[in-house]
């Protein structure tokens, strides 16, 4: 290869590397002004105005007087919006990296989050604390109930996938039983409880982020973020596992550490989001191939990019259902998948591109 | 001529032996054995109602001089802390201080306003009153938050409330059950009507979107917020039954002084003193609790007498009756039938109100849940209440999208009947004896329509239509035609289900 040629080729690179780059920054761009206009939105009347006064008066200390009227504005925006705000960005922060990673860890373009049974496991664990009433910790609500049996499909996944050859197609049929078993014992509890309480779960099922609190919020920002931070410093080696398992054992990768690794992190993220949110679907399965359509498939990219992007996509779903109902009888988990879907068969008509 | 004398005095005598011995025979073998009656769980007609305020010395439904007397003689004689609500200041002590708060609390107005503590009537199921979470609330009141049951309006309705109720929080849109004076009022938050005095603020009765309560609490300046007394289901924050629904302490974080109630009691003392308590925060005029005691007390001691006199004495036999609460029939095209119905436990106020109407209670073996269960579900039709021989099953439903006001619509409403079918494995089905009684009336009006249903001998259908019409104009404001339009219980037949 001569100098020139590998000097164009470089250039090329280059630029590609700065096409990815730009388009990361242009999704966090888009999710900044998602933030600014979701902050705004709301049965709440605030003017543009009113709204970043209350945010700047907060940073620098003012403090409104008690029952005023930018008390309120204060409740509203600080105590109510903003934690919402933040929830869906995290959240979806969480499911886009999770799905990402599920897909390049399994090899699977149908692969998301919820494959390995968290969803149904946490759908389990909020029947079990709604219908029959039993609380780990009552103060959490359904959360650490959810949080837990989230977790135990993945668990078990863990356990079982060495004894069966540990393939990818292993754990996907695992996580798929798993799923079905978990689906069939709320299916179980369901029939034997009150209509009221089956709408509750229901509402759950389909996902909000009404009623997120500042404190909700530590603890699902800890698990996004340290989860991110992981699944980014593995993003080269999930690059060289994408070329098959010989392969990469070839080149040093401890292909079945990484997997279990990966495993852990996204489903103690996504156990975090669903067990305080509900079960959110289409962020994990299709952010992740938007992405995959615009920049490709290169895992250091296409991690913080799907992060951005399903961040900025949640928020907007959630925007759209705030804007739809003030009362938050809109789920955001609807809107997802009424937005997402025609935007993905869009993107998907017009590139032509083979991904996988 | 003696011998024709002698048989018609034969004939005279055997007449009257027979009269005499089938009189004797009806009287010494009761056709219904009194024992086997159970007339334990009838409403109480004997009401002694208490404003269950800290100021109402005297216990009566009013906080007036009469206190303020009552606390000085107390004070006096030196009895004064044996006085349940002497401690109007509630600082801890009962002293003169409290007899100048009690002063304070009758010149109670917008430039003075007062806190008063009252108790909050929680229930969970099975209902109680928990005295240790007595709650402020500062009055008078002129701007509300509401949950908006039937009961719940209906009890406004009682005291003239309308202007200071500002936001509810309503699971339907329009609903046609509810009373047509707010009706107009029950329109979705996005498509507010202009200049329309209440807003929808929440989802469903229970749950309070907290930035619409927030912008009524701004722009109309509430200040209370008033609610039912099941703390599971109403004001329960995210869990159980409304998982996004804002927290009574929240409500309270924003301001607002919350009042739970029991507008659905069938434990009338409770429902009159909430009456008197929402009276006195809205400054509103005793005199209709005190006229609906009266119409309350002498109407369930007319039934309760009736009820006591005949019952098991020879002229009717008591009904075992089981009440439904919720329901649902669907058949699909290939046969197979998906049913979830509910038969309410023994401390639910819709069974009370069955056993206030003379209902017998036979389910003391079924495994209820323990604690808050107030009714069980069961999915294989009427099957497995072949055991316990219930003869009349009360569904009482409210909100099926018709007005119990309009009798056609009634009887024209088929879809909400067909969940009926549900019942149609079991006795009372196949006696044509399961009825839906309106869930939008009154508690003290279900009780007389239960009364008809069960007892059509002892409560006609006029009787309970003039009683209908009596309490209506006396404390609802409707008149006479309004009543005899409409259809407050239904029967098979009008159901189109009738064997």
């Amino acid at each position: 290869m001569d100098d020139e040629k590998f000097e164009r080729m470089k250039a090329e690179y280059n630029s590609h590397v700065i096409r990815k780059i730009g388009f990361i920054i242009l999704c966090i761009a888009f999710m900044v002004v998602m933030i600014a206009v979701s902050v705004n939105i709301g049965g709440y009347d605030l003017s543009f105005i009113e709204v970043y006064n209350t945010i700047i008066n907060h940073i620098i200390g003012v403090v409104p007087e008690e029952y005023s009227k930018e008390w309120y504005d204060y409740q509203i925006v600080w105590n109510n919006r903003l934690p919402r705000i933040l929830f869906a960005i995290l959240s979806g922060v969480g499911l886009a990296v999770s799905g990402a990673t599920m897909q390049s860890v399994m090899k699977n373009p149908l692969a998301e989050p919820y494959t390995t049974g968290v969803s149904a496991g946490a759908c389990f664990g909020v029947a079990i604390s709604m219908v029959i009433g039993v609380s780990i910790l009552p103060s959490l609500n359904m959360g650490l109930e959810a949080f837990i049996l989230a977790l135990i499909p993945v668990c078990i996944i863990i356990i079982m996938s060495p004894k069966l050859n540990n393939s990818v197609a292993t754990i996907i049929l695992i996580g798929t039983a798993l799923t079905y078993m978990f689906n069939a014992f709320s299916t179980l509890l369901l029939v034997t409880t009150d209509s009221e309480t089956l709408a509750a779960i229901y509402k759950w099922q389909v996902g909000s982020f009404t009623n997120i609190s500042w404190d909700r919020l530590t603890t699902i920002a800890i698990f996004v973020i340290i989860g991110t931070i992981v699944i980014e410093f593995l993003s080269h080696k999930l690059n060289i596992m994408t070329l098959g398992d010989n392969a990469a054992q070839s080149l040093g990768i401890n292909v079945r550490r990484i997997r279990i690794l990966c495993l852990l992190v996204m489903a103690l993220m996504v156990a975090c989001i669903v067990s305080y949110a509900g079960i959110i679907g289409f962020v994990g399965l299709i952010c992740p191939h938007i992405i995959r359509l615009i920049i490709g498939s290169d895992n250091r990219f296409l991690i913080p990019a799907a992060s951005a992007f399903g961040a900025a996509f949640l928020l907007f779903a959630d925007s759209c259902a705030k804007w739809l109902s003030s009362l938050d009888m809109v789920p955001v988990g609807a809107i997802c998948g009424l937005i997402g879907a025609p935007l993905f068969l869009f993107i998907l008509m017009r590139n032509r591109r083979e991904i996988w | 001529m003696d011998k024709k004398v002698t048989i018609a005095i034969v004939a005279i005598v055997a007449v009257f032996a027979v009269i005499v011995c089938a009189s004797v025979l009806m009287q010494e073998s009761p056709k219904y054995d009194p024992k086997d009656v159970d007339l334990s769980n009838l409403a109480n007609a004997d009401l002694k109602p208490c404003l269950e305020v800290y100021g109402n010395v005297n216990e009566d439904l009013v906080i007036d001089n009469e206190d303020v007397k009552a606390l000085e003689a107390a004070l006096k004689d030196g009895t004064a802390s044996k006085l349940k609500y002497a401690d109007a200041n509630f600082d801890g002590k009962v002293d003169s201080n409290d007899v100048e708060y009690i002063k304070k609390i009758m010149n109670a107005s917008f430039d003075n306003p007062v806190e008063i503590k009252h108790i909050q009537r929680y229930s969970d199921g099975d209902y109680y009153v928990d005295e240790s979470k007595g709650r402020s609330t500062t009055i008078p009141v002129k701007a509300i938050a509401t949950t908006a049951s039937a009961n719940m309006l209906t009890l406004y309705k009682h005291l003239g409330i309308c202007d200071e109720i500002k936001a509810v929080a309503w699971y339907s849109k329009v609903d046609q059950t509810l009373l047509s004076e707010y009706q107009k009022f029950f329109v979705d938050s996005k498509f507010d009507i202009e200049g329309s005095p209440i807003y929808r603020v929440g989802g469903s009765a229970g749950y309070f979107s907290e930035e619409m309560l927030t912008k009524h609490i701004v722009n109309d300046g509430i200040t209370t917020l008033i609610t039912a007394d099941n703390a599971s289901s109403y004001l329960c924050g995210p869990s159980k039954s409304y998982p996004y629904g804002i927290t009574e302490d929240r409500a309270y974080e924003l301001g607002l002084d919350v009042i739970r109630i029991a507008p659905a009691a069938t434990e009338f003392d409770n429902f009159l003193s909430d009456l008197a308590l929402i009276a006195l925060v809205t400054g509103k005029d005793l005199s209709t609790v005190k006229e609906l005691q009266s119409w309350i007390s002498s109407t369930i001691s007319e039934i309760n007498d009736k009820l006591t006199s005949k019952v098991g004495k020879g002229y009717v036999a008591q009904k075992s009756v089981a009440v439904s609460s919720s329901n649902s029939y669907v058949k699909s095209s290939d046969g197979t039938v998906e049913t979830s119905n509910y038969i309410s436990s023994f401390i639910s106020d819709y069974t009370k109100v069955a056993l206030g109407a003379g209902g017998k209670w036979v389910m003391q073996d079924y495994p209820w849940k323990e604690g808050s269960s107030s009714s069980s579900k069961y999915t294989d039709l009427g099957k497995w209440l072949d055991p316990y021989n219930i003869e009349t099953i009360i569904a009482i439903k409210t909100a099926s999208g018709f007005s119990y006001y309009d009798k056609e619509a009634t009887l024209e409403s088929k879809v909400p009947w067909s969940c009926m079918m549900a019942f149609s494995d079991s006795e009372a089905f196949y006696n044509n004896s399961v009825y839906v009684l309106s869930g939008d009336l009154p508690v003290v009006l279900r009780i007389v329509y239960a009364a008809t249903i069960l007892y059509p001998d002892l409560f006609s259908d006029s009787w309970a239509e003039k009683k209908h019409i009596s309490y209506a104009e006396e404390f609802l404001g409707m008149d006479s035609s309004t009543i005899k339009n409409g259809k407050f219980y239904v029967t098979m037949e009008d159901m189109g289900l009738k064997n």
